[in-house]
């Protein structure tokens, strides 16, 4: 069972820790090797994951890394780093990332992504596991930056319907 | 061919330890205490290699009854006496049985300290469970107890 989100308290104390996961899951109509691809291939992954980033680079692979940095919504710097812990090629990925906002460690996430194959579509479910630092970073926030690059990625499949 | 699957979980382990937070955060954090406590009773749980700061791998394989285990540790957090964040992986006859992300978090509390271990785990494939590395982290923290009270 997933512990629900609790809430942000911003006058939390100094080195404090939040825990904190969701499970997202989604239809979208596209095989599963379309989805992956779309995690997988740095060209794909810079049309719809923080496209607002200023520098991207993706080793795809068991430990390799990947790492962006950029201003977020509200103009704060951010760098997300992260490494790749299994990936099973069109069925999954594992991995983990730690989110420095000005140069401070905000928060470290475990994420994984599994796909099942339905024909042509697929169904996917993306769980975050997280711990969120020092009140730098929320809970709330990052399930709704989570809802919001999903959302990025199934226009990418609805782009590509309208073309074909 | 295997039958893939993620099961997810957490579990939260909490001690009243006998010694000051910078007694328990060394036995984190020196590889030589840690050897002592963290891993098979009564083996050489010396891992292969520690860097213990943020960024930072520990890495160990060892082999139980025929079976072969390796961990694999990232630092991603360090606050010294106070906290340690870490993610890991563990393999078992070379296939991934699970990801964890783990927090360990010290409070000193009169003389004593006061733990909280927090773990997330990606369980993959039915290989593993939370329960199972509950019970397994239950009693790591037992031996880290037993070698507080002795060192």
């Amino acid at each position: 069972m997933l512990p629900s989100l609790p809430i942000h308290a911003p006058d939390r104390p100094p080195h404090s820790l939040i825990q904190s996961s969701f499970l997202l899951e989604r239809d979208f109509p596209a095989p599963a090797a379309t989805v992956f691809a779309a995690w997988a291939e740095p060209a794909c992954k810079a049309r719809w994951f923080s496209i607002e980033s200023l520098h991207r680079h993706l080793d795809f692979r068991v430990g390799g890394h990947e790492f962006l940095y950029g201003r977020s919504s509200c103009g704060r710097r951010f760098t997300y780093e992260a490494v790749y812990r299994e990936i099973v090629p069109d069925l999954r990925i594992v991995f983990s990332y730690d989110i420095r906002i000005e140069g401070r460690h905000g928060s470290s996430s475990l994420a994984s992504l599994e796909i099942a194959p339905h024909g042509r579509a697929c169904a996917i479910r993306y769980c975050e596991q997280g711990i969120f630092l020092d009140g730098l970073d929320s809970p709330r926030g990052r399930f709704n930056g989570a809802t919001l690059r999903l959302a990025h990625l199934a226009g990418l499949f609805d782009e590509k319907s309208l073309k074909h | 061919m295997t039958e893939r699957s993620i099961a997810y979980g957490t579990f939260v382990i909490e001690r009243t330890l006998p010694v000051p937070p910078a007694r328990v955060f060394a036995a984190w954090a020196d590889v030589k205490q840690k050897a002592k406590w963290f891993g098979a009773p009564g083996g050489d749980n010396t891992p292969k290699q520690f860097d213990f700061r943020v960024g930072g791998r520990e890495y160990n394989e060892g082999e139980a009854g025929g079976t072969t285990f390796t961990f694999d540790v990232l630092y991603q957090d360090i606050v010294e006496n106070e906290r340690i964040i870490y993610t890991y992986d563990m393999t078992m006859n070379g296939a991934r049985i699970s990801v964890s992300l783990a927090s360990v978090e010290l409070r000193a509390e009169g003389s004593g300290t006061r733990l909280l271990v927090t773990e997330h785990g990606a369980y993959l494939d039915g290989l593993d469970n939370n329960e199972q590395r509950k019970e397994g982290t239950i009693s790591l923290i037992g031996q880290l107890e037993k070698y507080l009270k002795t060192a």
